[in-house]
């Protein structure tokens, strides 16, 4: 006979599958810190190429303005906003991309055990059911 | 109240019997406005800019999974861009490859954000945008939103450039590129909606996210007034010409959008408030539990007994009217059973034994769930 119960986690189990199993598995094989770490310093290195593409696009197109009036303190000046900004984005970007992965890493964790935890009750009842028949 | 969550009950009932459709449906709408939008704005590319286009484009986003509408968003406003001039083009693409690195890298999943906030801004219905995305999301959208911001307001500038970025090509391409460049970043309107869109969603995030009686209410409330206060004060400080009209009904509009996402997704009744302490051997725990409201609605079945065998073969496709003769009466209380009415002819004899006979399989399976139940014990007895 039919177990609703036991169809019922075998649909929950399948949908987990086919939607976030690949992803969740990825992200709970490493540990907690280490995962956080790892995507923060992935996401910095972003920030760094994307910040880089915007001080090199500006550069480019307003140096020749920036030339005509140049001086030694003007460019410390200008190179220490840069470095400023820079430093600024990625406090900012370091501090909001750990949080996040944490939290990323603590839900991925959580739904792999519910998912380990529905295999397993779905394990028992499947045995249940051969030693009924 | 009551008839506002049977609604909601009946609305959660037909989207998760046509969730395809309903999805599928909401994909092709969101389409299918962004690259009107788009179309109709920017619209430089001739062969691209036609209805045919348009359409044949919705549908492949339609078919194809959410994320994709957003690329193929991209693509078409760089297809104008490179219909307008070169220099529109690198700096649109240098634009896209920004927002995704700053605002799309979290969630990339989330790229229909973007598509939504461009909609929205160009309805003058910013102040929506905090609340909803606030109310639903997490604090990291606000990174997509901000990337809507800034793709909806170059599109802006493209639009107005328009005739310079034509005519201009004399200048020079680096001349146009610092020129477009300067324009987009003088429109202080862009700098101030950015920071209403970002301040607005962190605050209806923390607001909602507290866990105090009404939040909800009380987070969309904040997210209309921080929308208000930051057009107005941009309006007086940086001296943008945000049209007041619309501050204010973009912000009623807001509390609307917030009591429907609180009706839809966070039903609850703080009357009924459970407050609980306990402790184990680590903590000591203060929860409070708040019931959630429901109101199913009620569901009339209608059963039909008709005369013909033609339709009593259609009618066997439909619940069976002999459930009752099996099941005993019909436990539903609202159920309109036709054959109670006394315009209803009587069925014959031979309908009955038809009847009958084609429901021996039914009488003998039931008859064997209950033995194997053990229902039928007091019968035996």
């Amino acid at each position: 006979m039919l177990d609703k119960r036991q169809i019922c986690l075998m649909t929950k189990a399948a949908i987990y599958e086919k939607t976030k199993e690949k992803k969740d598995m990825a992200v709970s094989g490493y540990f907690r810190k280490d995962y956080a770490g790892f995507s923060t310093l992935k996401t910095l290195l972003w920030i760094t190429i994307g910040y880089g593409a915007l001080v090199g696009g500006w550069l480019f197109l307003f140096a020749e303005p920036l030339m005509e009036d140049v001086s030694v303190a003007s460019i410390v000046t200008l190179s220490a906003f840069i470095l400023g900004v820079y430093l600024c984005l990625l406090v900012i970007y370091g501090i909001f991309a750990y949080t996040f992965y944490l939290g990323r890493h603590d839900r991925a964790r959580h739904r792999v055990r519910s998912y380990y935890k529905c295999l397993m009750k779905i394990e028992k009842m499947t045995a249940r059911g051969n030693k009924e028949q | 109240m009551n008839k506002l969550f049977e609604l909601k009950d009946r609305m959660q009932d037909i989207y998760a019997r046509y969730t395809v459709f309903v999805d599928k449906g909401m994909q092709f709408i969101l389409a299918l406005l962004v690259f009107h939008n788009i179309s109709s704005q920017i619209g430089f590319f001739k062969p691209v800019a036609s209805p045919v286009i348009t359409i044949a484009m919705t549908l492949l986003c339609t078919i194809l999974p959410i994320g994709a509408t957003a690329v193929l968003s991209a693509c078409l406003v760089m297809a104008h861009l490179f219909g307008l001039s070169i220099p529109a083009l690198a700096i649109g693409a240098g634009l896209f490859l920004l927002v995704y690195i700053f605002c799309l890298r979290f969630t990339p999943e989330y790229s229909w954000v973007l598509l939504i906030v461009i909609l929205l801004l160009q309805w003058h219905m910013w102040a929506v945008i905090p609340v909803a995305l606030g109310l639903l999301g997490g604090a990291s959208v606000a990174a997509t939103a901000l990337g809507g911001v800034v793709i909806y307001y170059f599109l802006a500038v493209i639009k107005q450039s328009f005739a310079v970025l034509k005519t201009g090509e004399n200048a020079g391409i680096i001349a146009d590129m610092a020129g477009l460049l300067k324009r987009y970043a003088a429109n202080k309107e862009m700098w101030v909606m950015a920071f209403l869109v970002v301040a607005g969603i962190l605050v209806v995030y923390l607001i909602r996210s507290r866990g105090i009686a009404h939040g909800w209410k009380v987070a969309s409330a904040a997210g209309a007034i921080v929308s208000i206060l930051v057009s107005v004060v941009g309006n007086i400080a940086l001296g943008t010409h945000i049209s007041y009209g619309f501050i204010f009904l973009s912000a009623v509009l807001a509390i609307a959008v917030g009591l429907l996402l609180e009706l839809l997704f966070f039903s609850v009744d703080y009357k009924g408030v459970q407050s609980v302490q306990f402790e184990d051997d680590e903590f000591v725990y203060f929860v409070k539990a708040v019931p959630k409201v429901g109101v199913s609605a009620v569901r009339k079945k209608i059963r039909k007994i008709s005369e013909s065998p033609e339709a009593d073969e259609e009618g066997a496709k439909e619940p069976s009217p002999t459930a009752e003769k099996i099941g005993g009466p019909v436990s539903e209380a609202n159920d309109t059973v036709s054959s109670s009415s006394p315009e209803e002819p009587i069925p014959n004899e031979e309908d009955i034994v038809a009847i009958t006979r084609r429901t021996e399989d039914e009488l003998a399976l039931t008859k064997s769930l209950s033995r194997h139940m053990e229902l039928d014990e007091g019968e035996r007895k």
